[in-house]
């Protein structure tokens, strides 16, 4: 798998599927749009997005997957951090089209609404046009769970680090399901930042 | 008979016509006015399904029924009698049936209210009716929480409105049986818009529901209905709904139910017919701890698109909503989920769960999912998923390797996948559904 890393500066990007992809989308505010081709047959791709706004920040990210060819398989998971007064509209969407049989997608959208001004819009959506198929998604907008939280610091932790521990758990969900070392370095260092 | 009819088109003069024919007040005409004013001024929705088809200049606005009104079993028109039949209502149910009022075109000819309901203060009448008797009660609710500039549709609905059912629960009445109602078109290219008020005071208890179905014609006809409900707080309104119009017709409905604190509402909605459905029965969460539910089916075949999904909008603390939809796309049929979740600021421990499945069945059909799902409050909850599949291969073989044909099989399996919200309907309507499914199954091998 060829792992690409994108921090979205423009409005567009289409990205056809030569080999098998691996994506990962780090993305703060602004607008943009990411296509992903997936027209050669027997092609993977695995789009990771990891979205953290805060500030006055107003982000809107669409990734669409689009199956033109058969026997494609694709998996998205974006996970979204929303602190201060940011709003994150994600919009996810998988096209099959009617020559793209035997084809599975599944998308993931999962928001962390982390303050009490923070906003989120969720669309995951799909259009169908091919019968053999298996396609999902799902999406969910929360703040952190105060169970869990709870639970943390019953064993000790400050309510601050409770929190640092369950968002750092939540982006690790993302970060490992990078394969490539080198990438996954890059990643949390891009992150850090 | 030729029933009196306002002709093809629409102007001012059919509204007036409409509303002068009906003896309304005047205020009742300004609404209508109003309507048309904005119907005319509005655009077609640019998302959705496809309308361009509608000729709106072809469409018959308002037709007088032929049929006089009657309350009695025995002067019910033979036709009427046979649709009740083909739908596979027991007779010995009908007596149970609570009230019975059925629309034959625009105005209701058949109804009868049980004598104790009506004892209770319980009102069950035609929306015609109510204007006459209760004005101040049709003013007071009418276009509140769906206002006239709602939609296009509603706008045209608001104009030439005609029949549809006005029910008045008072405070603390439980009915135990369903209100019934049953809309069929039947004049060729007449478009029906009937409007529907339901009010259901503190803690009283309501099941209403409706079903349709219409003899064949040619030509393509609207539906456009408007359903306005008013949950007051701690009542509990369920509204059912199978609609299974002729494959020419467009059903474009606006259903909304405003709910009051700790008020339940519930949406059933099973879609089989029409040639193309869009309908997002909705409901505005207004009092804490309010809930709302939406169970759905569609079924889209050969020509139709069923664009069809919720609405929740939360807008108090506490508030609770789950929507539950399940398509069906065959033949080259076209079924979309298109919803929206939202929860405002200050709707604090709101919670919303979205479920849409969706079977294809062969290769020519499509199915969509268009969820919209807006959170603006921190301390609340959303959780949405969708799923697509096909019938398993394996899943036919053992059914038919139980000696089960194909499409007997295949029938199963779809039954088995609705059912969760099947069960959810009431009973009759539970055996109508499983028929209907079968009759849509027939012959549909992929």
């Amino acid at each position: 798998m060829k792992w690409q890393v994108l921090k979205p500066t423009k409005a567009n990007y289409y990205l056809p599927v030569e080999g098998n992809l691996g994506l990962v989308i780090l993305a703060k505010s602004g607008k943009s749009e990411i296509i992903i081709d997936l027209d050669k047959e027997g092609k993977h791709a695995l789009i990771l997005g990891l979205v953290d706004s805060d500030q006055q920040d107003n982000l809107e990210l669409i990734v669409t997957t689009i199956h033109n060819a058969p026997n494609t398989h694709a998996e998205t998971m974006i996970y979204g951090l929303v602190r201060d007064r940011a709003q994150v509209q994600i919009k996810g969407l998988i096209q099959i089209k009617k020559q793209a049989q035997r084809v599975t997608d599944f998308l993931t959208e999962r928001i962390l609404l982390l303050s009490d001004q923070s906003r989120a819009i969720a669309e995951p959506e799909l259009e169908i046009e091919a019968d053999e198929v298996r396609a999902s998604h799902a999406a969910t907008v929360a703040s952190i769970d105060k169970n869990e939280r709870f639970y943390l610091m019953s064993r000790g932790v400050t309510g601050v680090q409770a929190e640092q521990l369950i968002v750092s758990g939540f982006i690790n969900q993302v970060i490992n399901r990078i394969d490539d070392v080198k990438i996954r370095q890059q990643v949390c260092l891009m992150l850090k930042k | 008979m030729p029933a009196f009819n306002t002709g093809k088109g629409l102007s001012e003069s059919v509204v007036r016509t409409i509303s002068r024919k009906k003896q309304e007040p005047e205020w009742l005409l300004a609404y209508r006015l109003k309507g048309l004013e904005i119907f005319l001024a509005k655009e077609l929705p640019q998302w959705g399904a496809d309308l361009k088809a509608i000729n709106f200049d072809e469409l018959t606005y308002y037709v007088d029924p032929a049929a006089k009104k009657s309350r009695q079993w025995a002067d019910v028109p033979q036709e009427i009698k046979n649709t009740f039949d083909k739908i596979g209502i027991p007779e010995a149910e009908k007596k149970f049936l609570a009230g019975v009022e059925s629309q034959y075109d625009s105005e209701m000819v058949y109804g009868s209210l049980k004598n104790d309901w009506a004892d209770q203060g319980v009102i069950f009448c035609s929306m015609d009716e109510a204007v006459k008797l209760y004005p101040e009660m049709v003013k007071k609710y009418m276009n509140t929480v769906i206002p006239i500039g709602d939609n296009k549709f509603s706008a045209l609905n608001s104009a030439v409105w005609s029949g549809g059912s006005f029910v008045y629960v008072p405070k603390g009445v439980r009915l135990e049986q369903p209100l019934q109602a049953y809309f069929r078109i039947n004049t060729s290219q007449f478009g029906q818009f009937e409007r529907t008020l339901i009010i259901a005071e503190e803690g009283s208890v309501v099941h209403y529901s409706e079903g349709c179905s219409a003899p064949q014609y040619s030509a393509s006809s609207l539906h456009a209905a408007v359903v306005e409900i008013f949950v007051k707080s701690r009542a509990r309104v369920q509204y059912t709904t199978v609609q299974n119009w002729y494959k020419n017709i467009y059903n474009l409905v606006t259903k909304r139910a405003w709910v009051e604190t700790r008020g339940e509402m519930i949406w059933t909605d099973a879609n089989l017919g029409s040639k193309v459905t869009m309908k997002y029965p909705s409901f505005v969460l207004a009092g804490e701890g309010a809930r709302g539910e939406t169970l759905s089916i569609a079924v889209a075949n050969a020509g139709q698109h069923q664009d069809v999904g919720s609405k929740a909008i939360h807008l108090a603390p506490n508030t609770k909503s789950l929507i539950v939809s399940k398509s069906i796309s065959l033949g080259g049929g076209r079924s979309s989920y298109r919803g929206l979740v939202q929860i405002n600021k200050g709707a604090k421990g709101s919670y919303s769960k979205v479920i849409c499945d969706a079977l294809i069945l062969d290769s020519r059909s499509r199915t969509d999912t268009y969820p919209k799902n807006r959170i603006w409050e921190n301390d609340a909850k959303l959780e949405h998923e969708a799923t697509v599949s096909k019938v398993g291969e394996e899943q036919l073989f053992y059914l038919m390797s139980r000696g089960l044909s194909e499409d007997q099989a295949r029938a199963m399996v779809v039954n088995g996948f609705i059912e969760p919200v099947v069960k959810q309907l009431p009973m009759e309507f539970a055996v109508e559904m499983n028929r209907l499914i079968e009759l849509q199954m027939e012959g549909s091998v992929g």
